[in-house]
């Protein structure tokens, strides 16, 4: 396959699973909004969900005043900021066009319908209905075509790209939001601090990774604390969203794509390999025990994974 | 149920329209005899049926992103769908098989003119066409000169314009011998039809054109470098913002090869790689996409960003392929044109079986002198542009327009060439704005191939449509639409 078909190809599962995160925390935190505890100020969740996409700065240059109008249409269909959902569709679509010969026909028109319909939002209807009804529109789309790319593709390359991509996004979304919801409950002043408020927080940060309903199953209705959540999102192998559970999958598509070849130190695949077994073999008191460097240093490791696939596989 | 308006409404206020030929009315307003099937089954159906799948048609298009982009000031790149007619164009087995003959004829002949010209130059020597025209000609490859590509063979792919006169022939409008486009939406109006009309299309004995890309592979590895075992094919796109970007990935997903941009390729020792993600790959034969001008700058422009750098010499060398050759531009100019009568009868003896429009080359002083008395009655265009770009259609300029054009004309005799205007036949189209049929001119572009020992013609063809009233250029980047068109198959077949 040519270098520049496996990029395209990865960066369309880098960008699906983008923009279905996106769209699931832009959601989560907007309806949360309204369950807020009394004491806590509903600037907190705005700022919170421009932090969570990485926004925060692009959001102050543009210097809007910061009301949820301004911050959900920032972030879902602004034309002029990059990073919208809105124009995260068009590179989806993008680089599905680079690729049309490579993949399905069925995966092709999935795409290009969600980017027709995603673009027929407007304004108006945003704020007359609020995020709800875009943000299902994107969650829908990007599981039709993820459910289209499983049902169409052959098991090989294409296939494993698509899904390097998508793997290693959504460990990397994961850590973000974790991130991000640990500084906000860290900023809860002390005399505020209540059973109450952690129990938001850490609903809220469940609701936003798109797991809420699951882990209330699995941990059989137990309250959400600090190390549930832990064990949930980071070490839960049954959960698909979990960081172990993506660099674990990851981990076995880097290995299709190396096709056999066996990894040296200087490799992504012994990184990925090495990241994986150490986390596997990680317990929830000793990433608390870490507390402000493990989130922090694996992001890190998985930009640096990013890179190395591309110097490995995506140039020539 | 009979209070349902119904689609025989539409047809209510068809203009009968003498000068023309109507491919679905005979001169008494009858409707002809192959058309009958389908007329009665339009006519049947529910007027709000008809605009519901009418509206059908367009979402189908959109979803399968068969667009064009259309840049204006105030918006950067509106996508446009390329209008789809429900109604098909309809030509009978008899009229096809002639057509069909023609056609081969034609290319045999090009292929055979090509080789002399790029090496012995027979033809110029016996002075049955002037060597002036040919080495005059911008499109004449120098690259090319001394040398044969595998199987003699340069026109891997033609694209030959012809249209129906008001005397019931089909006319050679133009050969389209460089990268000829517009095969991909043959296929997918076919796909239309049949997820739109199905009952129609069970009905119908229609020829086939699903099998296109299959023939156009068989093609490519026929032609392949001797040696190459399981020769490696790709299909060479200038990248995503080419306006036929639909068609290259379209047909290389048909074929199953690679899509690949110039920048995946390279050569290396006069042999021709692609850039994988696991190193190099040879290949074989290249279906190019990328006029002669940007596929090589090392032997064309040498500013193209777009070309392989020693492609051209790999082709010589014979370690690739190119299809098309290049130089293959010198056969299709419009002043070249009025010489395949003769350069059919010069290689083949045979008399053409395909007409061609009378042409008058202004670099004639006679014909030149026609064409500025005559310049009302004229269509000029330049003789090495493609797309309907910089035709002069006589009766519809102005005085000053007319005055003007023959300044232009004694500038440069050479660039042009004068037809008479042609009545193209009109058809029975949908037109969304009238919510009527109205009579539309119509034209028909065909595919053919050949390869080493293979001769194909695609069974049908891109019938385009001048959507505007009155309007004789067909070009999708002039306003058209298509058409499906339905080659029926033998009548014995049909029982």
């Amino acid at each position: 396959m040519l270098s520049r078909t496996a990029n395209n190809l990865y960066w369309m599962g880098r960008y699906a699973e983008r923009i279905g995160q996106l769209a699931q925390y832009v959601s989560a935190q907007y309806l949360s909004s309204s369950d807020i505890p009394p004491s806590l100020n509903k600037r907190m969740v705005l700022e919170s969900l421009l932090r969570m996409a990485q926004a925060s700065d692009n959001f102050q240059e543009r210097q809007l005043p910061l009301t949820d109008h301004e911050v959900i249409t920032f972030l879902t269909i602004d034309e002029q900021y990059p990073y919208s959902i809105r124009n995260y569709v068009e590179q989806l679509r993008d680089n599905t066009k680079a690729v049309r010969s490579s993949i399905s026909l069925d995966v092709w028109e999935a795409t290009n319908r969600f980017y027709h319909t995603t673009r027929s939002f407007s304004t108006d209807e945003l704020s007359k209905k609020g995020p709800y009804d875009f943000c299902k529109h994107c969650l829908d789309n990007t599981s039709i075509l993820k459910g289209v790319i499983d049902n169409t593709l052959l098991r090989n390359y294409e296939w494993s790209l698509i899904y390097t991509g998508m793997h290693l996004e959504r460990a990397m979304q994961m850590i973000q939001i974790l991130l991000v919801k640990l500084e906000d409950i860290k900023n809860v002043p002390n005399e505020k601090r209540n059973p109450a408020i952690n129990n938001y927080h850490w609903s809220t940060l469940l609701r936003s990774a798109g797991g809420l309903d699951m882990s209330r199953n699995y941990y059989y209705g137990t309250r959400p604390t600090r190390e549930l959540v832990t064990d949930f999102l980071v070490l839960n192998r049954k959960f698909p969203k979990s960081i172990l559970y993506n660099l674990e999958k990851l981990r076995n598509h880097v290995k299709i794509i190396s096709n056999g070849k066996p990894a040296s130190p200087d490799s992504v695949e012994f990184k990925i390999g090495k990241l994986t077994a150490h986390t596997q073999y990680l317990t929830v008191p000793e990433i608390m025990e870490q507390d402000d460097t493990f989130l922090p240093t694996l992001h890190h490791e998985l930009y640096a994974v990013g890179s190395e696939l591309e110097r490995q596989y995506f140039t020539f | 149920m009979n209070n349902v308006p119904n689609l025989t409404t539409l047809f209510d206020n068809y203009p009968q329209n003498r000068g023309f030929l109507d491919e679905v009315f005979d001169q008494d307003g009858n409707v002809r005899r192959h058309y009958q099937g389908i007329y009665e089954h339009f006519s049947r159906l529910p007027l709000s049926d008809f605009r519901d799948l009418y509206d059908y048609a367009k979402k189908s298009s959109f979803d399968q992103g068969i667009t064009f982009n259309v840049y204006s000031d105030s918006s950067q790149g509106v996508e446009r769908i390329f209008p789809f007619d429900l109604l098909p164009r309809i030509i009978s087995a008899q009229e096809w098989k002639a057509l069909e003959n023609g056609l081969i004829q034609r290319n045999r002949a090009l292929n055979m003119f090509l080789t002399d010209i790029y090496n012995e130059k027979k033809i110029l020597k016996d002075q049955v066409v002037p060597k002036e025209l040919i080495f005059s000609c911008k499109n004449y490859c120098k690259a090319m000169m001394g040398f044969k590509p595998y199987g003699g063979i340069y026109v891997h792919i033609s694209g030959t314009d012809v249209i129906r006169h008001k005397d019931g022939d089909f006319y050679v409008l133009e050969d389209n011998l460089r990268c000829p486009s517009g095969v991909s939406y043959v296929l997918s109006n076919r796909m239309a039809t049949k997820r739109i009309l199905p009952k129609l299309f069970f009905n119908s004995q229609v020829q086939p054109v699903v099998n296109y890309p299959e023939a156009l592979l068989d093609v490519l590895k026929s032609v392949s470098p001797p040696g190459a075992d399981q020769p490696v094919c790709v299909l060479l796109t200038p990248g995503v913002f080419n306006s036929a970007y639909y068609e290259h990935s379209f047909l290389a997903l048909q074929m199953g090869v690679q899509l690949v941009e110039p920048q995946d390729l390279y050569v290396d020792n006069n042999f021709v790689y692609m850039k994988t993600m696991h190193g190099p790959k040879k290949v074989d034969v290249v279906y190019r996409r990328i006029d002669d001008d940007f596929i090589d700058p090392l032997v064309f422009r040498s500013d193209s960003v777009l070309g392989v750098p020693g492609i051209v010499h790999a082709f010589r060398e014979g370690n690739v392929t190119l299809a098309n050759a290049p130089g293959t531009g010198v056969a299709d100019d419009k002043a070249v044109y009025t010489y395949v009568p003769d350069i059919i009868r010069y290689y083949l003896s045979e008399e053409p079986l395909l007409k061609n429009v009378h042409t008058y080359r202004c670099e004639k002083d006679d014909d030149f002198q026609y064409v500025l008395e005559h310049l009302q009655e004229l269509v000029v265009k330049p003789v090495d542009e493609s797309g309907g770009y910089g035709v002069f259609i006589g009766n519809r300029a102005s005085r000053q327009e007319l005055a003007d054009f023959k300044e232009v004309l004694k500038s440069n005799r050479r660039k042009y060439i004068g037809q008479p205007t042609m009545a193209l036949s009109v058809h029975t189209t949908y037109i969304e704005d009238e919510q009527q049929f109205e009579p539309r001119h119509i034209d028909l572009r065909t595919f053919a191939l050949t390869g080493h020992e293979i001769e194909y013609v695609c069974q049908g063809g891109l019938t385009r449509v001048a959507l505007r009233r009155g309007n004789l250029v067909v070009n999708s980047s002039q306003g058209g639409g298509s058409k499906d068109t339905w080659v029926l198959q033998e009548e014995e077949n049909i029982n």
